[in-house]
């Protein structure tokens, strides 16, 4: 069943500079307990689409502009920040970010911040008080003594029992639609693969939609079932994570794959590098963004731009397929 | 032949929470023209160890030796030699480069302190300016004009500047953009094929350590846990924290399985380590012998590591 879909999705972000497209036509499903992988460089819109489907957008600079956003349904475009506070946000849609020390408040409990949501959005009404309920999500995500720690402070915690603080904060109400960005790039490998396996369970567990935001492409293969590739705040290539590892075909993506060094490949010397630099966000380019870093491109690549044409079960940008 | 040489180096610092051994007998051996790597996670001292053979932690106990001669008791010619012929490159070009100065004055500036004239600067500037890949016409930028990927070119440049024998690379790539990444490792690549020289290379990304080194030494809490060739430490790791640490590595291949049994647990903390193998809360193999007694680096099948259990 389609939790979530994303449609056309249009974001600005009105700076004294200019207007900056930071998503351009964005569009994807996420089925619920699947995992959708967004994956590109900084710039290139994957966070303003999660923010956009917040409704947490830079203000007063961003705005949604076009498209639609449809949670089981419902249009979350248009909504007002009160009902997306009160309906959506934390209850609906729940986020991990990157770095837990700025998404924990550091003059609280971790018990207490576990347990605000829980409380603001009723989910305290049984027998269970907001600090049991949020004593149990911390024990769910491994955190030992869970009742003891629960009295302690942020810094008292590891990186790794604070993004899975962070984690027990976002599942404590049960949401449908969880949005990680970025969440391990501020761990390290040993505690990454640890924090990777907990969000599995959870999402075996509880059948909760994931959005994956990150640029680390390893990441994202040992998580998502689909994966989308942005460049320059479009989609350029989504498709089942399997297919898009084993034979990516978007030049941007093989790219990508092509240049990042492997465990156990036995090539010592050079590394296959993409040419340039990502362009700038205030200047559009004319057809395909991609084109100038390209060594397929051609003059349609140069004049139009290329739409997603669906092929065996994905979907592809580019002219010269 | 020995370039640097680093033997059972501490490094200690004082806390209002106690002293931190962020390195604790520690060795290693830099020749001249290889690269050899320091892996390990967030606060095993690897940094700290680049730091200590700069000049810019604390020497505590320990000798480092350059071309021979112990750095500690260099007079003020060997010093400036040492100075010129050891650079750095930093993780973030955002904070390594001073945002007032031009891009020309950034890279004038070693070989002034080293009392160059003007015209060998400006023929040097030139010259490293092309090793680089920098455009001439750069030089009369600020580094805010620059993307990412060209500070870090300039922050190369700086360190070619004096014709360095060895250059430390502390995480140099960690903070570009992935596209960016295999630009700049390549272009590291290029100058040490042309130049000869060494490099140091710091890094938490084992992929990047295996592609890069020759030889490399894993760290954990302060320690060498493991040291060898690159190509053996990668396939056939003795140590059991360098084996964890390979099999959590995300692959970007979905149909490798990321084995998370290797390992449990975070980091101890510096302040106050473990006792005996520094690793043994976290080993699903450790001993009694791994809790009361530090297991001294020793030559295994391929490589030396720090280990009871390990033939």
């Amino acid at each position: 069943m389609t939790l979530l879909e994303v449609e056309n999705l249009q974001t600005e972000l009105h700076l004294k500079r200019g207007i900056v497209r930071a998503v351009s036509g964005v569009g994807f499903t996420i089925r619920a307990g699947e995992a959708l992988g967004l994956i590109g460089e900084s710039g290139s819109g994957k966070t303003m689409t999660g923010l956009s489907l917040l409704g947490l957008l830079p203000q007063p600079v961003g705005r949604i502009v076009g498209g639609s956003i449809k949670l089981d349904g419902r249009e979350l475009v248009g909504l007002s920040q009160e009902t997306l506070a009160r309906e959506i946000r934390g209850k609906e849609i729940a986020m991990i970010s990157q770095d837990p020390m700025t998404s924990l408040n550091p003059v609280f409990t971790v018990g207490s911040q576990i347990a605000a949501p829980i409380h603001k959005h009723g989910y305290d009404r049984g027998d269970e008080s907001a600090i049991d309920l949020a004593v149990r999500e911390l024990e769910r995500v491994r955190v030992p003594s869970a009742r003891l720690r629960s009295h302690d402070y942020p810094h008292q915690f590891s990186g790794g029992m604070r993004q899975r603080t962070v984690a027990a904060m976002a599942i404590g109400c049960k949401p449908k639609l969880l949005i990680a960005d970025e969440p391990t790039s501020a761990l390290d490998v040993t505690i990454q693969v640890q924090f990777m396996d907990l969000i599995s369970e959870l999402q075996a567990d509880t059948g909760v939609g994931l959005l994956f935001i990150t640029h680390d492409l390893g990441v994202a293969a040992s998580l998502c079932q689909k994966i989308a590739v942005m460049y320059a705040a479009r989609i350029v290539e989504i498709a089942p994570a399997t297919d898009i590892y084993a034979e990516p075909l978007h030049p941007y993506t093989q790219g990508l794959l092509n240049s990042v060094p492997r465990l156990g490949s036995k090539r010592k010397h050079r590394l296959y590098s993409i040419p340039g630099t990502p362009p700038h966000a205030l200047n559009e380019l004319q057809g395909c963004s991609f084109h100038p870093r390209c060594e397929r491109a051609t003059e349609a690549c140069r004049t139009e731009r290329p739409p997603l044409i669906a092929r065996e079960g994905r979907e592809v940008a580019c002219w010269n397929l | 032949m020995t370039l640097l040489a680093a033997s059972d180096v501490k490094s200690y610092y004082k806390t209002p929470a106690g002293v931190v051994k962020a390195l604790d007998g520690v060795c290693i051996d830099l020749r001249e023209g290889e690269t050899s790597a320091l892996v390990g996670e967030s606060g095993c001292g690897k940094s700290t160890l680049a730091k200590v053979i700069l000049g810019l932690a604390p020497l505590t106990a320990g000798k480092i030796t350059f071309n021979g001669t112990d750095t500690a008791t260099m007079d003020r010619p060997e010093r400036m030699n040492f100075r010129r012929h050891v650079q750095a490159v930093f993780q973030d070009p955002y904070s390594s480069l001073n945002p007032r100065l031009r891009v020309d004055k950034i890279l004038a500036e070693p070989m002034q302190a080293h009392g160059f004239d003007r015209a060998s600067i400006g023929m040097r500037l030139t010259r490293v300016l092309e090793m680089v890949g920098l455009a001439a016409d750069s030089i009369k930028l600020y580094p805010h004009e620059f993307s990412g990927g060209q500070r870090q070119r300039i922050a190369i440049a700086r360190a070619l500047m004096l014709e360095p024998k060895l250059i430390v690379l502390d995480e140099p790539i960690s903070a570009l953009d992935v596209s960016i990444r295999a630009q700049i490792l390549n272009l590291l690549q290029d100058i040490q094929d042309e130049l000869g020289l060494a490099y140091l290379l710091i890094a938490h990304d084992l992929a990047l350590v295996e592609h890069a080194s020759v030889h490399a030494s894993v760290m954990y809490l302060g320690r060498i846990v493991e040291y060898g060739q690159t190509a053996d430490i990668f396939s056939k790791p003795a140590h059991p924290y360098t084996r964890a640490l390979l099999s959590a590595v995300p692959q970007p291949d979905p149909t490798v399985m990321r084995d998370s049994s290797l390992i449990q647990g975070d980091v101890a903390s510096a302040l106050n380590p473990p006792l005996g193998c520094h690793f043994h809360p976290r080993c699903p193999h450790a001993t009694e012998q791994c809790r009361t007694e530090a297991p001294a680096l020793a030559r295994k099948t391929t490589t030396h590591a720090a280990c009871w259990l390990t033939a």
